[in-house]
Parts: C-alpha cells; structure tokens; sequence
C-alpha cells in the first residue's frame, strides 16, 4: 500500500512539474533569430525598426537588414517577427542607434522607457545616435560588414574602443530622464568612407533632447573624469607628444552658502614619445597640465550654461541639498559652481634616450 | 558399512568429487572422507606416512597425537558433512566408530597476489587484494604492525556458508560504528551473501540507496589507509577486495596514494577531481540550457556559431544529448564486457565512426560531441569506480531539470543532489562529512 502511494505521488508530482515548466515555449538556438543592432527613426506618426541580424551559415557570415513600422517600437518588431522565417528575440541586442531627427524632436523618452520595461532588452545595452540617414547608415553596415559581427565591436573595450568613445548604457539615459543631478552624453556615429563607422564626438543631452556636443578630445575627458581608463591616448602638444598610460580620479564636493565647491583631482602617469628641441619634463608636465585644465574648464562653463549635469556633479551633492530642492539643482544651483581642477602628472618612462635635460 | 557414512555418503552421491578412501594409519584401518576439488590427498597421505615413518617413538602414541587428541573430537554426520564441504577431511576408524577431523593440505586454489587488475597505481605500493580472504587480511598485518588490529571472523549463511572478516584498529575505529556492523551480522548470521548488493541489504541498507555504502578497494594501501583514519575493513571470502566502511563523499576525490606526492601536487590533482565531478554533472545539462532555454546568456559571436553548428538538426537538444550519451554507456559498458583484444575496436567504432558519421549525418552538433567527450574524460577522473557510476547516473538529473527550467534548472538539479547527499548517513556518519571530528572517520 506504501509503495503504490510513493508511486502515486510521484507520477502526480511529473505531471505537475510538465504544465508548470513551460518548456513547450523553448525554441531551439538554430530557431533563433539574433539581432544585434537595432536603428529606431520615425516616419510620420510610424516608428521605423531596423535589425541588423547576423546570419549563419557555413563559413563567411552574412548580415540582413530587416524593417519594419509600426505605431509603437514594439509593434514594429512584431511587424519584422511575422515576416521572419524563425523567432526573432531581441536578448542579444547590443546597441540601439536612434535617428538623429527622432532624438531632436524629444522622441527618445518613449522607446527608452519601452526597453526599460519590457525587460527582453539588456540594460546594458549600448546607445549611440546616428548622425545620418539611418537607412543609408545600415545599408553601408550591412556591405561593410559581412565579414563580421563589427558595429558592437566598435564600442568593444577589447576590439575597437577607443578612450575618445563615450560609452552610454541603456540604463545611463533612463537614469538620466528621471534624475535631477545626472545628464547623460551618448556617441553619435555615422557611415564612414574607408570604415564602417565613422565617429562624430558625443551629444550631450538634457531631457532627452541634444543641447550641446563634444569632440572626441573633450570626450577623452569626460571619460578620465568618470574614471574609464584613457590608456593609450596619444596627445601632440606643442613640444612633446606624450601617451598617456595610466589615470585615476578623484572627485569632493562641498556647499558653502547654498554655493557648490568642486575640488577633483585627475592623475595620469605618461609616457612621453617625443620631444621637440631641448625641452624640460617641467615643461611638458605643466603644459600637459594647462592643456588638460583649459579644455575641461570650457567644456563645464559651456555646460552651466546650457544646464546639462553631464559630469554627474550633482550627484555629490545629493547628502547636501535638501531632497526637495534638489528638483532645481541644473537650474539654481549647478550654473554657480566652482570647479577647482587639480591635474597631477607623473612621467614614468621617457624612451631608451640618455641625453635628459631636467631643468 | 555404518550408518553415518552412509548418511554421508547419501548426501555426496550426486558429488563425483567425493572420495571415500581406505587408509591405514598405525596398522588401524581407517578411511578417509573429503573432496578431490579441495583437498590436495596425494600430499595430505604422505605427509601422514612421513610423520609415522621417521617417527622413533611409539606409533599409536604419534598418531594419536596427530589426530585422536585434536580438540573436538567426536562429531556427528550432519557437522561432518559441513566440515568436508570447508575443505577438511575426516578420518573415519572402524574398530572405535568414531569421525575425526583433520586440517588437510588444501589444493592451490588461489591466485597469486599481483598488481591491481581494475585500479591503476602510478608510483605506489602494487600489490592487490586477493579472492583469498585470510590473505588479504595477512597483506593488511604485514602492512599494520600494529597490536592494536582486531580482526573478527564471522561464519553466515544458512545454506551456503561464507565468511566474513571485520578488521579495525581498536584504538581508532568508533566504537559505535563497530558495535552497529557486529550487531547487524549476529542479526543476520543466516542469510546468505552471494554478492554485495545482499551485504548491503544484511547490513540494513535501503534497497534503492544510490550512494554506495562502502569504498571497495583492491589495493591494500588504501584499505590501510582507511584503518588508520578508524574505519572499518569488511573482507568478505571470494571477492578480491576491502570495503572500507563508512564510505563518504570526499572519497570520491582524495585517494591514498595521493599523499605519496608533495603536498601542491596532491592537492591541484584533487582539485581537478572536485572538477572533473562537477563538469560531468554540469557540462551536459549547460548544453542543453543554452541551446535551449536561455540562449540569452551566451555571448552572441558564442551564440551564432553554436547556431550555426546545430544548423539543420531535427531533434531538440535534450533528446540529441540523450541518444549521444545513451551511445556512449553503451560503449562503456560494451568495452568493460568485451575481451581485451576486441574493446579496442569497440572505442575506435564508436569513437571515430559513430562520432564522426552521427555529426555528417546532422544527427548531432559537432558541440555536442566536444560536450560528450568532455563530460565521460571528467567522469573517469574521480576515484572508484562505484563513485564514478553514481556521477554517470545523476547527471541524468541535471540534463532534465535543465531541459524543463534552463540554467536555474541546473542550479535546482545541484541542489537536489546536495540535499540528497546531505540527507544520507552511513552508519550514523553523514555522507557529506568531512571533519575528522568523530573518531576520526574522516
């Protein structure tokens, strides 16, 4: 009697375990359709999805462009998955490139909030913008491509990034839609001429909308100043041509009579590559220093005024400014700070030359 | 002719090897009753003749040293009968009707020891236990010099006798563990023990327990080792092996002669056992996760290439690794059954053609194969083989919770195990312990 009661409710226990599992909705990987890039534009009322989908097959690998519209983004994949022979899922999505257009007239608020919400996208995905058609820019993605999976290694710290490169997760510009202290600079790209990509600098963004623009050199500093590393970043300055191989930051907020003080400390440790006629380390260090120091102070007076918090500055102040004022913080408080930027140069290798003036 | 011999006589009639032989020992008519099979008689006679010949004292005084003062002279036909069926002989005198018994010189019937046949030593001690039991427990004493070795021997079986051989030290075993063992065997003195699964039931084991109970062992070395960490040896006659008692999950990793190499080494190679364990349960029941449920987590240059191998394959993953691991128990348990000389080409027909023709025939992915390959080296690699075939089974397991619930089902399908482990006892030690806080079992 034991036994037939130990092999009833084992048999109950796998059917329940069948209905419960849900595995009749698995489709198998080689069902699978995996987009990697994704190009969002509007036309008229319509959103306009593009999918860059890598195909395989035996050895070279094939890219195909598919579009679809639609009166909502996630309509506009449904429209692309049923004329798709296999399951179009977007989980392997790895960068979203918005319109230029879409994004200038503050449409970009809407398909964030989507992706954020129906979860099948990462939140780690990469956002960038595309400075040009986007229907031409994928096009000449798709033929310059085939060889490759490449636009995602563009942005790739192991592949093809570069310090001049923001890099702007998903979550980054959702973040920044709903914080009052933290705006956010996305990439912008276009379709090059000898390479698939070519960069154009990084949109600074204030609600969803671009307000300004850096050039990849203003990005490099951006990117020091949130810590990424700038390793390997060449820069020609008047006498010398240094690389820069190593930096650390870091950042101190304080609040004197409702007046944000910054003091933020970069360091880098250079290599210098060449010296042009008889110049001094001193000499170098200190016009590594003023160059550095000039370029970050004309990016941040060009900020304050447009009130974009891209730096994040405001984020230290947040244990310092009464929750209910903080709503205000790009508008009382962020345009009167003062930016004390100290910039400490270490060189720590100057080439296999004996011959070293040090004065 | 008496009566007893004829009740004897009765009960070997079907038994060609019976002799019943007249002899005489001092001039007395005596006959002599025993096995052909099992006792050598040539020898056993003229070892009796040599003792009388050279002998310068009385006859009668000799003999009845040699035989008629034994202890527990007079028996009666039913202990006779057994007695010639454990190899002795029975020296049967007319005039004073009476049975005794004699020790005879015993036929060769066991083996040499040699180097261990199914277990591999690299750089240590190479002899190996034998089907002789009080052999095996002599190689245990050369090795144990110790006086603190208790060995116990215990008779069971109703019908078909076996011995039975507990060895311990006395000064580390646990005491609890030993009283357990011999109250289990004078529990059950008549039940036969043909093979280890009815030791196992005698012992009181569940009948569908899946860890094994004991660490059977051919090499000496390691059931040493088992005593000097106070666990208990069962010798059992006719088979070629120690169980160590209580048998636990580190085990399955850490081997004796491991201790013979420096200590980093010892431990990478246990290290990569703990491995080998844990990608024979995973390696199989990840392929099917990915490929199937959560293809999400595979980085996409991973993900189209997997796609791309499995491109044109009819079944769904998990009956693709069923039919893949399916071929290879098959192949296992063939290369085990067959003959040494046509294993070899079982391996290479099941290895190269069908692995290579189920691949061609788009029957499997070329992954899957890697994943196949991978997961039965991993399996070898743990000690024992009876732990090796507990990992074979509960990958099973894991394949089908992974199949139904993906990558969490991999982390249920540990889980499950885990828990299962840790639920089993063995003679009131946990399987999972490893401290060697009690008694020093571990």
């Amino acid at each position: 009697m034991r036994r037939i009661m130990i092999c009833f409710k084992l048999v109950l226990s796998l059917c329940i375990l069948m209905p419960l599992s849900g595995c009749w909705d698995i489709k198998d990987i080689n069902h699978r359709a995996f987009p990697i890039a994704m190009g969002i534009t509007k036309e008229g009322e319509k959103f306009k999805v593009l999918l860059q989908i890598p195909i395989s097959s035996e050895g070279v690998q094939k890219q195909a462009i598919v579009k679809g519209t639609g009166l909502t983004i996630l309509k506009a994949v449904e429209d692309i998955r049923t004329n798709m022979e296999s399951s179009v899922d977007l989980l392997h999505i790895r960068i979203i490139i918005f319109d230029r257009k879409l994004v200038e007239e503050g449409g970009m608020e809407e398909p964030i909030n989507t992706f954020m919400r129906i979860r099948e996208i990462s939140s780690k995905t990469l956002i960038a913008i595309c400075d040009d058609n986007i229907d031409s820019f994928f096009l000449a993605l798709k033929k310059n491509l085939e060889k490759g999976i490449n636009l995602y290694d563009f942005f790739e710290k192991y592949a093809g990034w570069t310090p001049q490169i923001s890099l702007t997760r998903l979550w980054h510009v959702y973040r920044a839609l709903n914080s009052y202290t933290q705006n956010v600079a996305i990439p912008m790209v276009k379709s090059g001429e000898n390479t698939a990509v070519t960069y154009t600098g990084t949109a600074v963004m204030k609600r969803g909308k671009i307000v300004s623009k850096m050039d990849p050199k203003e990005t490099l500093l951006f990117n020091a100043f949130h810590g990424n590393s700038m390793k390997g970043r060449v820069e020609v300055m008047e006498h010398a041509t240094i690389m820069i191989v190593g930096n650390t930051g870091f950042h101190k907020g304080e609040l004197r009579n409702h007046i944000p003080y910054m003091f933020s400390t970069i360091r880098l440790n250079v290599v210098i590559q060449e010296r042009r006629g008889k110049v001094s380390n001193a000499i170098i260090k200190k016009e590594l220093e003023k160059v550095m120091a000039n370029r970050f102070d004309g990016m941040l007076k060009r900020f304050q005024k447009q009130e974009t918090d891209v730096f994040g500055l405001g984020q230290y102040y947040r244990n310092k400014i009464p929750y209910e004022e903080l709503k205000d913080w790009r508008k009382k408080y962020y345009p009167n700070l003062e930016m004390k930027l100290t910039i400490h140069t270490t060189i720590q290798n100057e080439g296999n030359l004996k011959n070293i003036i040090d004065k | 002719m008496n009566s007893i011999i004829v009740e004897i006589n009765e009960a070997f009639k079907d038994a060609e090897d019976f002799f019943i032989e007249p002899f005489s020992l001092d001039g007395e008519a005596v006959l002599l009753l025993g096995l052909h099979s099992i006792v050598n008689l040539i020898k056993t006679k003229e070892i009796l003749k040599k003792d009388m010949d050279t002998s310068e004292v009385n006859h009668s005084i000799k003999v009845k040293r040699t035989f008629f003062n034994r202890k527990g002279v007079e028996i009666n036909s039913e202990e006779a009968i057994e007695s010639i069926l454990q190899g002795k002989l029975i020296v049967y005198s007319k005039e004073k009707n009476i049975m005794l018994l004699f020790e005879p010189l015993p036929k060769e019937l066991n083996r040499s020891i040699q180097p261990p046949a199914n277990e591999n030593v690299l750089q240590g001690p190479l002899d190996s236990f034998i089907e002789d039991m009080s052999t095996n427990i002599g190689i245990v004493r050369k090795k144990v010099s110790s006086a603190h070795l208790s060995v116990k021997t215990y008779t069971v079986g109703s019908d078909q006798k076996k011995k039975l051989s507990i060895v311990y030290l006395d000064d580390r075993a646990d005491k609890g563990v030993i009283k357990k063992i011999i109250s289990h065997i004078e529990m059950n003195q008549h039940t036969n023990i043909l093979y280890l699964q009815d030791l196992c039931r005698f012992m009181g084991v569940r009948k569908w327990e899946v860890i094994p109970q004991y660490n059977n062992t051919e090499m000496p070395l390691e059931a040493v080792d088992g005593l000097n960490k106070g666990r208990v040896i069962i010798f059992v006659d006719g088979f070629p092996f120690a169980l160590i008692l209580p048998h636990l999950l580190w085990d399955m990793f850490a081997q004796a002669n491991d201790r013979n190499y420096a200590y980093p080494i010892m431990s990478a190679i246990r290290f990569l056992r703990v491995v080998g364990a844990l990608i024979t349960l995973i390696f199989p029941a990840l392929y099917v996760a990915l490929v199937a449920v959560n293809p999400e987590i595979l980085k996409i240059e991973l993900a189209l290439s997997i796609a791309q191998s499995r491109e044109g394959i009819p079944y769904p993953p998990f009956v693709e690794i069923t039919i893949m691991l399916l071929i290879l128990e098959l192949i296992i348990e063939a290369s085990i059954r067959l003959p040494l000389s046509i294993g070899p080409t079982v391996t290479m027909v099941g290895g190269i053609v069908i692995g290579q023709a189920v691949v061609d025939a788009k029957l499997v992915s070329n992954l899957l194969i890697i994943i196949v390959a991978a997961t039965s080296i991993a399996n070898s690699s743990v000690v024992g083989f009876q732990n090796a075939l507990i990992l074979r089974l509960l990958k099973y397991v894991v394949v089908i919770f992974a199949s139904i619930y993906g990558v969490l089902g991999i982390l249920s399908g540990l889980v499950f195990i885990s828990a299962y482990f840790a639920s089993r006892e063995i003679f009131g030690i946990p399987y999972t312990s490893l401290t060697k806080g009690r008694g020093g079992i571990g």
